[in-house]
């Protein structure tokens, strides 16, 4: 070991402090999201999708999970939350307390995130991924709805497919697309005024050109433009 | 609406609402920009006889080495961005550029200096393309001169459409495809500039990367052979 | 004071350095890259682009003049103590926090256990010991220990994410502090590699 001055060994020690300081406060706030300490190695990258009915081909994958929250009516104003287990979770229900039509008698509440075989086939495109039944309970099993001019928050993770995707609700006996935005980390979410069974759907691509085939056709165009500026300078020059 | 628990991505379209009222979010952004031109109020700027060149970016000795690892990182990132996963979490792309590119790399110049001039992709490109034969050919005769009306609005400009890309129309700027396309436009661009200015004049004005990163490295503690102090803010009050 | 190539010994490392702190930067974000070109899809948990890292770190490491020493048990020590420093909260949350384990198959686990140790040890060598020394030769020990704790957050960033990066930063300053009060990048590696390995049985 070199020789250490006690000053140095006082300003390491120090860092030490302030770093173990940071990672209890990350730890406490955190939990598990925190992971392992350094995550080298480690599986901690999304997991690839786990399908509920695998398409002939499709690499075997484990299960997909359901999610299940029990929470008191007030949840202490905080959103009900619940989602699948995988890493990160393929779906998640996010709910304002003062959304849902709450009976005043019940004392607390189940959500339900569950993996559920599609009702009826997806009329706007194909189905990536699962679909996902989403609700929310009473005790006895009762069904608890969306208040009027409420709505629910539906994040579905994508299977990573290449196009444009949009959620669907199976409700009224039919499927119909919701405005959906995608905020990132391979979510898509999407609100609804009911709660139902949700689906991502990856749209048919309408113009028929594949995403490198457009890339292509712009950045032609820019060639295109940049050759004529040259032409234009050189003109002007004469 | 609200976002998923376990996203922490920044600016990549999660809508949150406001922790205070709307009137003190905005008198507060307000402020903070008020309080940035404080900043520079008094700063001296050169007369608008003086030189054209001494207030942008840096025109470092070019190193092919770094150059051409820059410029494969540059064309790896635009191949991921054209046939990887369309999902945002799922390619590289998104996060490299509009994470570690756009923000990390002009804080990483604030702490270290401007590392930058070196590897940048698309000041080598500018570089490369920056020669008189190749201009003789295709624009008929030598540089052209940059005029003094257009100070640095070029690299002003572009600035604007990436932040606006980044803070307005992340739903799709953020999208691998249009970001690796974005990239390759920028990329055209940049060579344009530096055949029809050359290079050193359009690093210094008119790459928005390059004007950029020498910007914030003004803070840093490195000047990387530029003129000034070697501490923290030691390029602020130099020339260039 | 100090001899060249101890392991123990980092101001040793800077006495034979062939490379600047900027060119090494650079190098450790080319490694970066190449990791996740090799790992594809793979990410992370992509063994082959983790040794292939670890081996351009430390042939990197080598150009720029550092050569493995002798283990000191001093530096061991205090590797076991940072490690405890850096598992302390995870055993905390696995002994309190029921959840779902996503690491259940032990196959492979020697191979794993190789790799990630290689890894961990390339970092600290690399980051804690040519680096630090480069830095710190110009600018300080406190520069040192902020440089290569940004840079060690950096590189984790595109393999996990930008949620990794707080607690990297934490991570980092604490094997930066370890690197200042045990004199020597054995700590810091021994630390690194063992919170690691803990991670087989902790997430």
């Amino acid at each position: 070991m070199a020789v250490v001055t006690s000053s140095r060994r006082r300003f390491g020690l120090a860092a030490m402090a302030v770093a173990a300081m940071l990672l209890a406060i990350f730890w406490a706030t955190r939990g598990w999201e925190a992971g392992p300490p350094i995550y080298d190695g480690l599986p901690l990258q999304t997991e690839p999708y786990r399908y509920l009915q695998p398409a002939p081909g499709q690499a075997t994958t484990a299960p997909p999970t359901s999610g299940s929250e029990n929470v008191k009516p007030s949840n202490q104003g905080l959103p009900f939350i619940a989602n699948t287990n995988e890493s990160p979770p393929q779906a998640e229900l996010q709910a304002d307390p003062n959304a849902i039509a709450i009976p005043p008698s019940v004392p607390n509440l189940t959500i339900t995130v569950t993996p559920v075989p599609p009702v009826a086939p997806i009329p706007n495109g194909k189905l990536d991924g699962n679909v996902y039944r989403m609700a929310i309970t009473a005790p006895g099993g009762a069904p608890i709805g969306v208040r009027p001019g409420g709505h629910v928050t539906v994040f579905l993770r994508g299977t990573g497919a290449s196009g444009k995707t949009v959620i669907d609700r199976f409700s009224a006996g039919r499927w119909s697309a919701l405005p959906t935005v995608m905020p990132g980390a391979g979510f898509h979410s999407a609100d609804s005024d009911q709660l139902a069974d949700f689906a991502l759907v990856l749209l048919p691509d309408s113009s028929g050109l594949s995403g490198g085939v457009r890339a292509a056709i712009a950045v032609a165009v820019v060639l295109a433009v940049i050759g004529l500026l040259l032409v234009a300078v050189r003109l002007l020059r004469r | 609406m609200l976002s998923p628990t376990l996203i922490l991505a920044h600016a990549f379209g999660a809508r949150y609402d406001l922790p205070v009222p709307l009137y003190l979010f905005v008198l507060g952004g307000a402020a903070v920009v008020f309080a940035s031109f404080l900043l520079v109020v008094r700063r001296e700027v050169a007369p608008a006889d003086g030189p054209t060149t001494g207030d942008g970016g840096y025109v470092a000795p070019h190193r092919p080495l770094l150059g051409g690892l820059g410029l494969l990182l540059l064309a790896f990132l635009i191949y991921s961005g054209i046939h990887g996963s369309q999902e945002i979490a799922e390619n590289i792309l998104p996060t490299m550029f509009w994470l570690i590119v756009w923000i990390g790399v002009p804080i990483s110049c604030g702490v270290l200096g401007d590392w930058t001039p070196w590897v940048n992709p698309f000041a080598t490109l500018a570089r490369l393309v920056d020669r008189d034969d190749l201009r003789q050919r295709l624009i008929g005769g030598p540089a052209l001169s940059w005029p003094r009306w257009l100070g640095f609005w070029p690299a002003t400009l572009i600035f604007f459409l990436v932040a606006s890309g980044e803070l307005i129309y992340n739903g799709w700027a953020t999208r691998p495809i249009v970001t690796a396309v974005s990239l390759v436009v920028y990329a055209l661009i940049s060579a344009l500039g530096g055949l029809l200015f050359g290079a050193e004049v359009w690093l210094e004005r008119g790459e928005m990367f390059s004007v950029l990163w020498a910007t914030w490295g003004r803070l840093g503690y490195w000047r990387f052979g530029r003129p000034g102090r070697r501490r923290f803010l030691g390029g602020v009050d130099q020339p260039r | 004071m100090s001899q060249p190539g101890r392991l123990a010994r980092g101001p040793s490392v800077v006495a034979r350095r062939r490379a600047g702190a900027g060119e090494l930067l650079v190098v450790v974000g080319a490694a970066t890259v190449l990791r996740l070109v090799v790992a594809g899809a793979a990410g992370a948990s992509s063994e082959r682009g983790a040794a292939l890292f670890a081996v351009v770190l430390l042939a990197v490491a080598a150009r720029a003049g550092w050569r493995p020493g002798r283990l000191r048990p001093a530096g061991l020590a205090w590797g076991l103590v940072g490690a405890v420093g850096l598992v302390v909260g995870p055993v905390v949350l696995h002994l309190a926090v029921p959840r779902q384990q996503l690491h259940v198959s032990g196959h492979g686990f020697v191979v794993w256990a190789v790799v990630v140790t290689a890894v961990a040890v390339a970092e600290e060598v690399l980051l804690r010991g040519v680096l630090f020394g480069a830095v710190e030769e110009g600018a300080g020990v406190t520069a040192a220990v902020l440089v290569t704790t940004v840079v060690f957050a950096l590189v984790h960033v595109p393999l996990y994410g930008v949620g990794a990066l707080p607690l990297d930063l934490a991570v980092g300053l604490w094997l930066g502090g370890l690197r200042v009060a045990s004199g020597g990048v054995t700590a810091p590696a021994t630390a690194h590699a063992l919170a690691d390995l803990a991670g087989w049985w902790l997430w």
